[in-house]
């Protein structure tokens, strides 16, 4: 039996049929993984963080917004608070963090959402080396743009087919698999989740342990890249065409790599300058070691509200620039 | 668009193989046109705005071409305009930036500031078209259709990365394609999944920690011998795995559609001397350095001395090509001075001694000092500036002990080690996808690169080769591309 099976699939074809086998051993295994993921996704496997981040932000663009919105990825959604910002400032505002991936094309995208809402101010907060990262046009497509394009379908290939993605299918077939054959109580007396998905805590994913090594070295002013200048330009031309004042800061960073990218910033905020927007003083606030969160851009959980504090404080003299209906509906 | 995207493999691809077959039974003038225009909707959907730049250098080197084959008596004249305009358009994306820093550096302050973001492939058919020029007044050059020019020029597979192909290598075959379709789709899809497993299985894996580690130079750590050796040795693979990949991909993309490239990478971790490094590592550059630049420069015809001179001048330019920077220009200067020094060992007595005591021992060392001066070159290539290059390489002779602790906190664990040392392994021992698919005749030897001249499949491979078996280790690789396919990175190559 053993050798009639090698036999067999030592046996020579011909190129036509060798093709489609080949095209066909690519494929169908392939496909069968994506019907599996969107299959298990549709009969309830749970989301994954940043899909619940997602729903999250995007429920908050149905409602009326604040006339202070805050846009920037996981350094901004770590960070502030928009309660403790509330106390703080008297200010009305909301914060619509979105993660790293999504980078300045997210925030565009995002701003352009804003059209014909109550909003004034916007400030812009990404992690300090978005500068220096690639940019990622795809990401908001599937999101925010909703057209049928190559990107898009990148961007779905991208959340959807991935490692991440196929380890919580097989959890989710693994805990099915064992409910069906009756051990639910022995799954619970064991304490087994099977679940990667987490939860929104506190206006944002819930973070993972802390990073206990310090982040040495400095951000490198030559790895700034044009392209994220030209999506800042952007940002910048939609913000006057929509008739909204927006501000930059830097998410804050941890020290000493913080304080060690002094020039980093100084050429990184005459760039953004050039681009067209507002760079607000003293930003990035930097991050001790012991106020660290489960990243380099992350403060811990704990000192969120003393960090929207921060915050408020260096970006209070430019909001109180603003007209008085800022504060609408906001008792002190 | 890169062909590691789902967008390339899963749409793109299967469209325009679909049509260019369908127009490749219909007429040759067909086929040319439909992929020409979706080689101009491929570098459309990477470059944007930046194809202009394309289509612009296309049509003035075209009338160059024209001009230099019309009007003989002038055509020095126009050859020179045409080599100038090319060089312009380079070094205005390439290298003013870079120029221009480095003259307010010593006081020059030149006040022009470049915004321009670099067309991706403007290097590649910058030279491709170079080349045309040049053997259109050589009169070596005799096909002239606009089509299949800008096909020459634009065809996607090449376009972005190489190979650079020579227009009489292609433009043929635009005339006359290959008719043996199913042959060429299978053995064309053979090895571009080969392709594409080296760069999303291997070159992929390898990054992360290359960044990490150069990272720990570049942002003024001082980093141990551990560090350092992890950096060169896992950047040599990162980049070998890439770059390979990437034209391994190209010549099955061609094949796809009956056209052949050149066989741009024969195992150059094998090589036993710089110079037959130069023979396997980016080939389609090697040669048409030597062709158009080596050559005209007086190749080895002239005295030993004036030799060195050409070779160094021809590495520089060639460091140079790779890009704006000191590094580059380090780079190529220490493959200079490596063939220089293999230039006169060569001269010696001393090496016919060394064989005969050595014997087979010999071969061996040669590959290892061969690798070795090829890891030690790595590092300027990859690294931000000359700093961190010293950094590494002060590293690499234990100037700050080896520190073994310091590779967990860039990432570096048993994996990572063991994942290395397979990739060494293949890159080392393991055939390359060209012999293994010998008798499928993939990608074109080029004259005077013996290592491209591929022969046989060994052995153990041939009865593999056409069968089921052939098929289902192919689509099992490919699932493995497939479930790392979420985050498509780029080639590193489309810098250059």
């Amino acid at each position: 039996m053993r050798h009639a099976i090698v036999q067999t699939l030592l046996r020579q074809i011909n190129a036509r049929i060798l093709f489609f086998t080949l095209v066909a051993s690519c494929l169908i295994p392939a496909f069968s993984l994506v019907a599996l993921l969107q299959i298990t996704s549709w009969v309830g496997r749970e989301k994954l963080p940043f899909e619940n981040l997602l729903e999250h932000q995007r429920a908050k663009l149905g409602s009326d917004l604040a006339p202070i919105v805050f846009l920037g990825d996981s350094s901004l959604g770590n960070a502030i608070n928009i309660e403790a910002w509330e106390r703080e400032t008297g200010q009305a505002a909301v914060n619509l963090a979105l993660t790293g991936y999504y980078g300045y094309d997210g925030t565009l995208a995002m701003l352009r959402r804003l059209v014909g809402k109550p909003v004034q101010v916007v400030v812009i907060m990404q992690t300090a080396d978005m500068l220096a990262r690639s940019r990622n046009p795809q990401a908001p497509e599937e999101i925010f743009g909703a057209q049928a394009t190559f990107r898009r379908i990148g961007q779905w290939w991208e959340t959807t087919v991935n490692l991440v993605q196929i380890e919580s299918t097989l959890k989710f077939i693994a805990k099915q698999l064992l409910i069906g054959l009756g051990l639910r109580p022995w799954l619970k007396a064991k304490g087994i989740e099977f679940s990667v998905a987490s939860a929104i805590v506190n206006d944002y994913i819930r973070q993972g342990s802390p990073v206990m090594e310090p982040f040495e070295g400095k951000l490198d002013i030559n790895a700034i890249n044009k392209e994220q200048l030209g999506v800042l330009a952007q940002i910048s031309q939609v913000c006057s065409q929509i008739g909204v004042r927006c501000i930059y800061a830097h998410g804050p960073l941890a020290s000493p790599r913080c304080e060690n990218s002094a020039n980093y910033f100084d050429a990184a905020r005459k760039m953004i300058v050039d681009a067209g927007l507002v760079v607000a003083s003293g930003t990035p606030v930097c991050i001790s070691p012991d106020e660290l969160g489960d990243s380099v851009d992350h403060v811990a959980p704990q000192q969120k509200d003393i960090y929207t504090i921060r915050y408020a404080d260096l970006l209070r003299p430019m909001l109180n620039e603003m007209s008085p209906n800022v504060r609408p509906g906001l008792s002190p | 668009m890169l062909f590691n995207s789902p967008e390339f493999l899963f749409f793109f691809l299967p469209l325009v193989l679909t049509l260019a077959l369908w127009a490749k039974n219909t007429s040759r003038d067909l086929l040319v046109v439909t992929l020409l225009a979706f080689s101009i909707l491929f570098y459309y959907a990477g470059a944007a705005g930046l194809t202009l730049v394309l289509l612009v250098s296309v049509i003035v080197n075209f009338i160059f071409a024209k001009g230099i084959a019309r009007f003989p008596s002038s055509s020095g004249t126009l050859l020179f305009l045409g080599i100038a305009f090319n060089l312009t358009l380079l070094c205005h994306f390439k290298y003013a930036t870079f120029l221009v820093g480095e003259l307010a550096n010593i006081g020059v302050d030149i006040h022009w500031s470049n915004d321009a973001i670099l067309p991706i492939g403007i290097s590649f058919y910058t030279f491709q078209q170079i080349a045309y020029l040049v053997d259109i007044h050589r009169r070596e050059s005799v096909d002239t259709s606009f089509l299949r020019y800008f096909l020459f020029v634009s065809f996607f597979p090449q376009l972005i990365a190489g190979p650079i192909v020579h227009h009489r290598e292609m433009m043929p075959q635009f005339a006359q394609p290959q008719q043996e379709m199913w042959s060429d789709l299978s053995a064309g899809l053979s090895i571009f999944i080969i392709g594409l497993f080296k760069k999303v299985a291997i070159a992929d894996a390898l990054s992360p920690t290359v960044a990490a580690s150069f990272g720990m130079a570049e942002n003024g750590g001082e980093i141990g011998a551990a560090v350092a050796w992890y950096a060169a040795m896992a950047f040599a693979l990162q980049i070998y795995f890439d770059f390979s990949g990437y034209s391994d991909m190209a010549v099955g993309l061609g094949r796809m559609f009956g056209i052949h490239l050149p066989i741009n990478f024969a195992s150059p971790y094998k090589a036993d001397s710089i110079d037959d490094f130069w023979r396997r590592w980016h080939v389609t550059l090697s040669r048409f350095l030597r062709d158009y630049l080596y050559i005209p420069l007086g190749g080895n015809r002239l005295t030993r001395h004036r030799r060195i001179v050409n070779v160094l001048v021809t590495m520089l330019l060639g460091g140079v090509w790779h890009g704006a920077g000191w590094t580059f220009l380090l780079w190529g200067a220490l493959h200079g001075a490596f063939i220089t020094v293999h230039i006169l060992w060569r001269g010696t007595s001393l090496r016919v001694a060394f064989i005969r005591i050595f014997g087979t021992g010999w071969a061996a060392f040669a590959r290892a000092a061969t690798l070795l001066a090829v890891l030690v070159a790595w590092v300027p290539f990859r690294a931000s500036g000359i700093s961190p290059t010293m950094e590494i390489w002060l590293a690499m002779i234990g100037m700050n002990g080896l520190q073994p602790a310091q590779l967990t906190s860039v990432g570096i664990g048993t994996r990572q080690i063991s994942g290395m040392a397979i990739a060494w392994a293949i890159a080392l021992f393991a055939p390359n996808a060209y012999q293994l698919l010998a008798s499928y005749r993939l990608g074109t030897p080029s004259p005077g690169y013996p290592s491209t001249s591929i022969a046989d499949a060994p052995k153990w491979v041939q009865p593999i080769i056409g069968t089921w078996s052939h098929a289902l280790i192919l689509g099992a690789l490919f699932f493995v591309i497939f479930i790392q396919l979420n985050d498509p990175s780029e080639f590193l190559y489309f810098d250059f």
